[in-house]
Formats: C-alpha cells, sequence, structure tokens
C-alpha cells in the first residue's frame, strides 16, 4: 500500500460524516513445504484485504473484501453502508486519537529462484520434513478521526523435523540465510519412557507455547472480564526467574494495534508477580483503564491478548548440560486447554529425545501429558542465555530454552 | 460470475498451457454475512466478499500461485510464479477432469435475499431464549455465506458450482459461587452448518435448544464433578463427531498417511498398508460422502474436477479405503477428497462428509446397557497426538448414567485413550444419524481452515478412562 493510496482512504473516513475505521492488510507469501527431502507444494500468493466498520447515530456495520485495493476499500464501504440504516443500536464506536505513522520500509521479497535454491539446500539431508516461508504484510489502521498508521514487515521462517526439530525465524529472509543453524539429531535408538515425572528441557517452540499459554488464559482482557483468567485467583506465576513482557520491538511486532493504538514495553509478569491483563479501547472502558495497545483483528470478533511475547533470558550457556539426565522436548503437539482457572493444558510430547550426561542418547515416542503451565512455570530451574524468534499468527515470541523439574507423562 | 473475471480465468489459462504440461484455474468469489448477538445487543452485522484466481500447473511437480487482482498483469504473474515453483517432485498423476458441468448445491430459502432486520429479530428470539437466573454471558450467532466457483483446466474440463452454506451456533455462560460454567449449541467449535438457505435455521428448533443449555449451564454450577476410573461411555453430537474426525477423519487422509504432512499436522496409525485391517469392532462402518445434499463437505466437483463420491472407508471394522486425490491414490483413481479453503489456498486432500453409518438399537438402548457411565456430546478441549492414535477430550458437561437411565448433570469429564483400543471397545451404535459440522478443520502450511461434515449417530464405548478434569 502506497502513502498516496492510504491518504485516499483517510481522507474517505475524514470526509464521511461517520464515525468509521479501516483496517486494510497486504500480504505477499512465498511458501513450500520439506517432505521426505522433497520440496511439496510450492506456492505464490498476493492479497489485500480490506476491513471496515462504519458508525451512524448509534447503528453500525462492518465488511471486508478481498480485490485489488482501490476495490476493496470502496466496494467495503458501499457494503457496510447498505447495511448501515438497518444494523443495530451500539454504543459508540471506539476509535483511537489522530496520529500519522507511515513506516514502508522492508527488506525486498527473495526472487523465486532465491527461495527455492534455499529451500533445496534444506531438504538435501535425507529424511527431513517441513516448510519454508517468507511473509511479507503490511497492516495500516486508518480512521475518522484522523488516525493513519502503516507497518510492513517480513517474516522469514523455516522448520524441519528429522530425529529432531529444528526452526528458525528472522525478521528478513537474508538475515534467515545467515543465521547459524545447530541441528541436533537424536539416535535412532528409542528410550522407552515410563509413566511419571521427569525434569523436561523445553525447546524454543515449547517455551513460546507455554508462555503463550500462560499469556493468553491469565492477560486476555475478555478473559479476564468474563471471569475466566486464573488471574482471578492467583497472582502468582512462576517465581523469581520468571518474567514475560509484551514487547514488539524485539519481536519483529508492530507498533500499532488493530485499533491503531500505540503499543509500549507491557510488564505481564514480573519476577513471578502477575501485572494486569490486556485491553483494547472498548475493554479498556468497561475495566475502567486505557487500552494497552493489544486489540485483535476485528474480523477475529474482537477481544486483546498479548501477541509478541518476551521471556526473560537467564545466564546457562549450556542449556543441556544444566539438564543432565532428562527429556528434551523441542515442541508440544497439539494443545488442549483443559481447565483455564489453573492454566491446565492437555497435549503430547514430539520429536522428543532423551538427555544423558547433557546429550541425546535416544528418541522418545509420542506420549501424553496434562499439566498446569502455572505449576510447570513454577519449576524452571534454568534459563538459557540465549533467546530465539518463534513466530506466531499475529505476532512472534522470543524466548530462551528452559529446564524444569516435575513433567508429568502419562 | 461477471464475463471479465471469466476472461481472466481464460487468459491464466491459456498462459499457463504454455509453460507446462499440465493447468488448471479456480476462479472463486464467496460473499459471507455474520450476525451475532451478545446478551441484550446485537453486533454489527459481519459483511465480507472474498474473491480471486488460482493457477495450479504440473511440470515435474505443482506450482502454484493466486492473486485477487484480475489485472491481466497480476493474473500474468500469477502463472509466471506458478510455473517457476513447478520442476521439484516427480510422480504420476491419476487421469485428470474433463468434465464440462454445472452443479448447485440445494437452498430454499436465499438468506442475502431476506431482510437484515428480519433475520436480526430471529436472531434476538432465540438470543432471548438463553436467559435464565445464573447466565451472566449470553452469544447468538446466524452465519451465511454463498460460494460461487468456476474450473477450468488444460485438458478441456469447465465446471461452475454454486451453493449457499447457513449456521448458527448459541452459547450460555453461568456464573456463581466462584464458579463458571459454559453450554454450546450445537458445538462450541464455531456453529453447525449445512448447505441450505435459511430454512436450515427454521428447523433448528433453536429456541427450545437455547432454553435447554442456558439450563444446563446454571444446573453446572451445583452439578457433582465427573466420576473417576474406567467407564462405558455413550457419545453423541458434536463430540462423537469429533471423536470420529479427529481419530479416523485425518487418520484416512493418504498424502498424511504418506508422509506429506509428516512435519507438522503428522502421520497416520492407518497407512496404506493396513488395508483390510480390523481397526475398530464390528459395529463401525464409516464412509466419505461429498454427494449428500445438505451436507458441509459436499459439492458436485472437487477441486481437481473430479465429481464428487460415496465411498466406504471403514467397512465392520476393517480399512477398506482412504481419502485420496490425482496425486496419493492407490488405485490410480482420485477419490475426489481435494479442496481448497479458499480462492489463494492451493487444494489438498481434505475431510469431505466423514460419516459414520448407523447400526440398530435406539439411544435408549445404548444408555440403558450401562450400569456405570456418562453420555457426552459437546467437546470444550481436545487434543490428539501426531498420529492420530493418543487423544484426550474434556467436556462442557457430561449427563451420568447408573443402572441404564440418565441421572442427572456432572461437571468436568475428560477421558483420553488410545484409538485401536476405543474403537475395538464399540458395542453398539444408535440406528439414526444426524448432521454435525467440524466448521474449523486446519490442515495445511499456510494453515487452510474448511468446514467438515459428519452424520454420526449415538455409540457406546466400553471401559474408557474418564477423570474430572477440573472447571473455572
Amino acid at each position: 500500500m502506497k502513502e498516496v493510496f492510504l491518504e485516499r482512504v483517510l481522507a474517505r473516513a475524514e470526509k464521511s460524516g461517520l464515525a468509521c475505521q479501516f483496517t486494510l492488510v497486504q500480504e505477499k507469501v512465498l511458501s513450500l513445504r520439506l517432505a521426505n527431502s522433497q520440496v511439496i507444494q510450492p506456492a505464490a500468493t498476493e492479497s489485500f484485504f480490506a476491513h471496515v466498520t462504519l458508525e451512524k447515530e448509534g447503528c453500525a456495520a462492518s465488511s471486508h473484501l478481498t480485490g485489488s485495493p482501490d476495490w476493496a476499500v470502496e466496494a467495503a464501504w458501499q457494503k457496510a453502508l447498505a447495511s448501515l440504516s438497518q444494523g443495530p443500536k451500539l454504543d459508540p464506536l471506539p476509535l483511537a486519537p489522530a496520529v500519522r505513522q507511515i513506516e514502508l520500509a522492508s527488506a525486498p521479497m527473495p526472487e523465486i529462484g532465491e527461495f527455492t535454491a534455499f529451500a533445496e539446500t534444506l531438504a538435501s539431508s535425507p529424511g527431513r520434513s517441513g516448510m519454508l516461508q517468507v511473509r511479507e504484510r503490511q497492516v495500516a489502521v486508518v480512521n475518522s478521526q484522523g488516525l493513519l498508521r502503516t507497518s510492513r514487515r517480513q517474516l522469514a521462517h523455516f522448520f524441519f523435523s528429522q530425529n529432531g526439530f529444528f526452526e528458525l525465524a528472522a525478521p528478513s529472509f537474508w538475515e534467515l540465510q545467515n543465521l547459524p543453524l545447530v541441528v541436533r539429531p537424536a539416535p535412532d535408538k528409542i528410550k522407552e519412557l515410563s509413566p511419571g515425572s521427569c525434569r523436561v528441557l523445553l525447546g524454543p517452540r515449547a517455551v513460546a507455547d507455554l508462555v503463550e499459554g500462560i499469556a493468553c488464559t491469565g492477560f486476555g482482557g475478555r478473559e479476564y472480564l468474563e471471569r475466566k483468567s486464573f488471574l482471578h485467583k492467583t497472582r502468582t506465576v512462576g517465581k523469581e526467574n520468571f518474567t514475560i513482557t509484551d514487547d514488539w520491538q524485539l519481536t519483529a511486532g508492530l507498533p500499532f494495534d488493530f485499533q491503531g493504538t500505540s503499543r509500549s514495553r507491557l510488564p505481564l509478569v514480573e519476577r513471578g508477580e502477575a501485572k494486569r491483563p490486556v485491553t483494547d479501547l472498548d475493554l479498556a472502558a468497561r475495566l475502567g483503564t486505557g487500552s494497552t495497545g493489544h486489540a485483535l483483528p476485528p474480523w477475529e470478533g474482537g477481544g486483546a491478548l498479548p501477541l509478541n511475547l518476551v521471556l526473560a533470558s537467564g545466564d546457562e550457556e549450556d542449556v543441556f548440560a544444566a539438564l543432565g539426565e532428562g527429556l528434551y522436548l523441542p515442541r508440544f503437539h497439539y494443545l488442549g486447554l483443559v481447565d483455564p482457572a489453573t492454566a491446565t493444558f492437555t497435549g503430547t510430547i514430539r520429536d522428543a529425545a532423551w538427555v544423558e550426561g547433557g546429550r541425546l542418547v535416544g528418541k522418545v515416542s509420542p506420549a501424553r501429558f496434562t499439566i498446569s503451565f502455572l505449576a510447570l512455570a513454577d519449576r524452571i530451574e534454568v534459563l538459557g542465555k540465549k533467546r530465539w524468534l518463534v513466530p506466531g499468527d499475529w505476532g512472534s515470541h522470543l524466548v530462551p530454552e528452559l529446564v524444569a523439574d516435575g513433567f508429568n507423562i502419562e | 460470475m461477471k464475463s471479465d473475471q471469466i476472461a481472466a480465468a481464460e487468459l491464466a489459462l491459456a498462459s499457463a498451457k504454455k509453460k507446462s504440461i499440465y493447468a488448471e484455474v479456480r476462479l472463486v468469489e464467496e460473499s459471507s454475512e455474520k450476525l451475532a448477538a451478545q446478551d441484550e445487543s446485537l453486533q454489527p452485522p459481519q459483511r465480507s466478499a472474498k474473491s480471486g484466481l488460482a493457477v495450479r500447473l504440473w511440470k515435474r511437480g505443482w506450482g502454484f500461485a493466486a492473486t485477487c487482482s484480475l489485472e491481466p498483469d497480476a493474473v500474468q504473474r500469477a502463472v509466471e510464479e506458478a510455473a517457476a515453483l513447478t520442476g521439484f517432485a516427480g510422480g504420476s498423476l491419476a487421469p485428470p477432469s474433463t468434465a464440462r458441468a454445472q452443479w448447485q448445491g440445494e437452498c430454499k430459502l436465499d438468506p442475502f435475499a431476506l431482510p437484515l432486520s428480519w433475520k436480526t429479530e430471529r436472531l434476538l428470539e432465540v438470543a432471548a431464549a438463553l436467559e435464565a437466573k445464573a447466565v451472566t454471558a449470553r452469544e447468538a450467532a446466524f452465519i451465511f455465506s454463498r460460494k460461487k466457483q468456476l474450473y477450468l483446466n488444460s485438458q478441456g474440463a469447465r465446471v461452475y458450482q454454486e451453493h449457499f452454506e447457513t449456521g448458527y451456533s448459541l452459547k450460555a455462560v453461568a456464573q456463581g459461587a466462584g464458579r463458571a460454567a459454559t453450554r454450546s449449541y450445537p458445538n462450541c467449535l464455531g456453529g453447525g452448518f449445512a448447505q441450505a438457505g435459511f430454512e436450515f435455521i427454521q428447523k433448528a428448533d433453536l429456541i427450545r435448544q437455547a432454553e435447554r443449555i442456558a439450563k444446563e449451564a446454571e444446573e453446572l454450577l451445583t452439578a457433582p464433578p465427573a466420576p473417576c476410573g474406567k467407564l462405558d461411555l455413550v457419545l453423541c453430537g458434536s463430540q462423537l463427531a469429533l471423536q470420529l474426525h479427529e481419530t479416523f477423519g485425518h487418520a484416512l487422509e493418504l498424502d498424511r498417511a504418506l508422509g506429506c504432512e509428516e512435519s507438522l499436522a503428522g502421520g497416520s496409525f492407518l497407512t496404506p498398508e493396513k488395508l483390510g485391517e480390523e481397526v475398530a469392532s464390528h459395529f463401525v462402518n464409516i464412509t466419505a460422502d461429498s454427494t449428500a445434499p445438505g451436507g458441509p463437505g459436499s459439492f458436485g466437483f472437487d477441486d481437481e474436477g473430479t465429481p464428487a463420491q460415496k465411498l466406504p472407508l471403514v467397512r465392520s471394522g476393517r480399512v477398506v479405503g482412504f481419502l485420496t486425490s490425482r496425486e496419493h491414490n492407490l488405485t490410480g483413481k482420485s477419490g475426489g477428497a481435494m479442496r481448497a479453503a479458499s480462492w489463494q489456498d492451493q487444494p489438498l486432500i481434505r475431510m469431505t462428509n466423514v460419516n459414520m453409518e448407523p447400526g440398530q438399537e435406539t439411544l435408549q438402548e445404548l444408555i440403558a446397557g450401562i450400569e456405570l457411565g456418562l453420555l457426552l456430546d459437546v467437546p470444550n478441549s481436545w487434543s490428539v497426538d501426531q498420529n492420530r492414535l493418543n487423544f484426550h477430550f474434556a467436556q462442557e458437561a457430561g449427563y451420568l448414567i447408573k443402572r441404564g437411565r440418565i441421572q442427572g448433570l456432572v461437571a468436568g469429564p475428560t477421558y483420553w485413550g488410545d484409538a485401536r483400543r476405543f474403537w475395538r471397545n464399540c458395542d453398539g451404535v444408535s440406528n439414526s444419524a444426524l448432521w454435525q459440522t467440524v466448521p474449523n478443520c486446519g490442515k495445511g502450511l499456510p494453515l487452510q481452515v474448511v468446514r467438515v461434515g459428519h452424520k454420526v449417530p449415538a455409540a457406546r464405548f466400553r471401559e474408557v478412562d474418564v477423570a474430572f478434569g477440573g472447571r473455572p
């Protein structure tokens, strides 16, 4: 989206005489999968998405469209306008105040040849399955108060499994290609795991899921208002070594939320003590606070969640040595929330290995666990020094590996 | 579809033919409307329209590109990109479609032609029926969509399809004594859908269902915790649909069984050499049926132009078939299970309508055969391992069965097990089946979410591990 196009959208919003917000998303994605060391499903897609919410005299309507930018904006506007008179009576549309921020600098998308050449190097080792994706996403929020904010980000990401799970992400394809890839495959030998408790070393993807599980069950503004958040029962989350912040700057995130509210570094848990839930303009009004800048995309049903989580690192350089003997778990598989009051999740272990003397000695078959993530956070013994960027749906997280005790295998 | 859109698709195909051995183009136009009520108030109506064009070429492997712009340069760029992405995999394909056909789903009352105010009045009537003393949050939604698709390929196929989908979802949240309890209908996954018009909502008896779930949400606040131990279960509704979906439906996707999803969604315990093997009791019969009128996963032709089919997957507990495509099949023929979630997605092997065939007993007879157990209908959490064996489901609520009769609600039941043992312990299936929907079935990367249908009866399973999973 060019500046001149966004100016036209702003002019339409300001001159309409209606309270309104446009949320615009333009994406270019190059993606492919690896299966049995072959490249499959290579794809290149370009999309533009316009969402508009209008409000006039207490009636509101919204619509969203894909198509070429000028057409989609106009058609979304007309579609919403057509249903405005029949729309329900509502509280005034919450709109962020006028701000102007245009950030269009972004790394260039790779040529298809560069992209597929890198994929072939990833696929060159026998037995690899995985994916490679480069996504450039520009988000713009424009409203009738005179707000115009846009930011463009690239995220390049790959993972593969091959007697283990290996994942890297970077804010550009160029950086991704230059990241050191340390592949630490487990020996083929299968280690039979008995049910019971063990020490565990969680890899970056598993730690990101742990932190996201805690953040989303405890710190979502809507969940808090509906009393589903564990914050109504406890303010203790982990021990002194457990600090989570929401920080877009460290995670290649957006500097504003989907209502255009500025985002700043927000502590969620400081040294084991929970802070406040996150909000958008609507939830903030209902809680009698200010918006923390965590509005979700309006087409996803509203609400507020922290999307750019950063877990404070420790000082351990060799987390495998720190584990000594125990389970190395690079990722959880298919987490299901069993009890939000205790942030209890069930899932299975995946691509796991057994560690003895700080070295991988064998693969571990999938097994189920059902565990309170709060309890697990409370049993963290060691945090790694190095941190990894782990992509999520609308943001990324930055986390170290960690060692915890009391991981219960069923 | 407008003539300039069709011209763009034809241009794409003509250009793609020059760059490949085989080419296909999909032009898709979808519109949707969601009406939602929270408590007393309506939410702003949400209307959407999504359209775009996808090109898929075969030349020693597939290459795929999609664009939302139908301008000639954008279309040409998509063709060039798809061509540049070919050449990475070999293999052979089952014969391509040469169909020239039109297909239209059933719709008696076009939901888009009905006045918005009339539809919202119906919605508010349903939302009002979610009222109960302890109910603090009520949600009701009607969802409508219409999809038009033109499929063209280089072998001369030209298939136009059009259908409506209509859905609804209800939720009541009760609070009291420091607890919260939720009941949903017909599922907690995002709604129940049919390829139909507004008549689907009119037939659904939503007022009665709304009153029931509001009352049950309230009762759950003081309901005893679910019993623990090895219990007998009757599964029905969205719970049996999801059990079937997770442990048989995904497991029978042939691309998955062959390792194409190994890194993300996972593999399958049902690999092709398991054909003919007994993996469930003889009561279990499963069929993939994309021909069923009204089914959420029905169509005339899949997204490779292959005609809809009704194919047995499991017969008397033995695996007899897989969900297949032109690229991944065991017979040299596609089973017609390729679906793309939207214009910008490439087709993958997906469930269509994966149904469990009815048996001989009534629901009452299934319940009467249980000394101590639970009837479970709506899950609120689900998890299954990457080979679709080791599963865990938590429930919104359970109906306690004692000495062959339902005694009342219990809170927080969870159950888990191994899919093979679980399905082998099925010892009764009821004689009537109802449509259920899994509206958010995810697969692929970038992730594609589609609606899948499951017509399921009720079924009884012996000696299942059950526990109390807690409650908010």
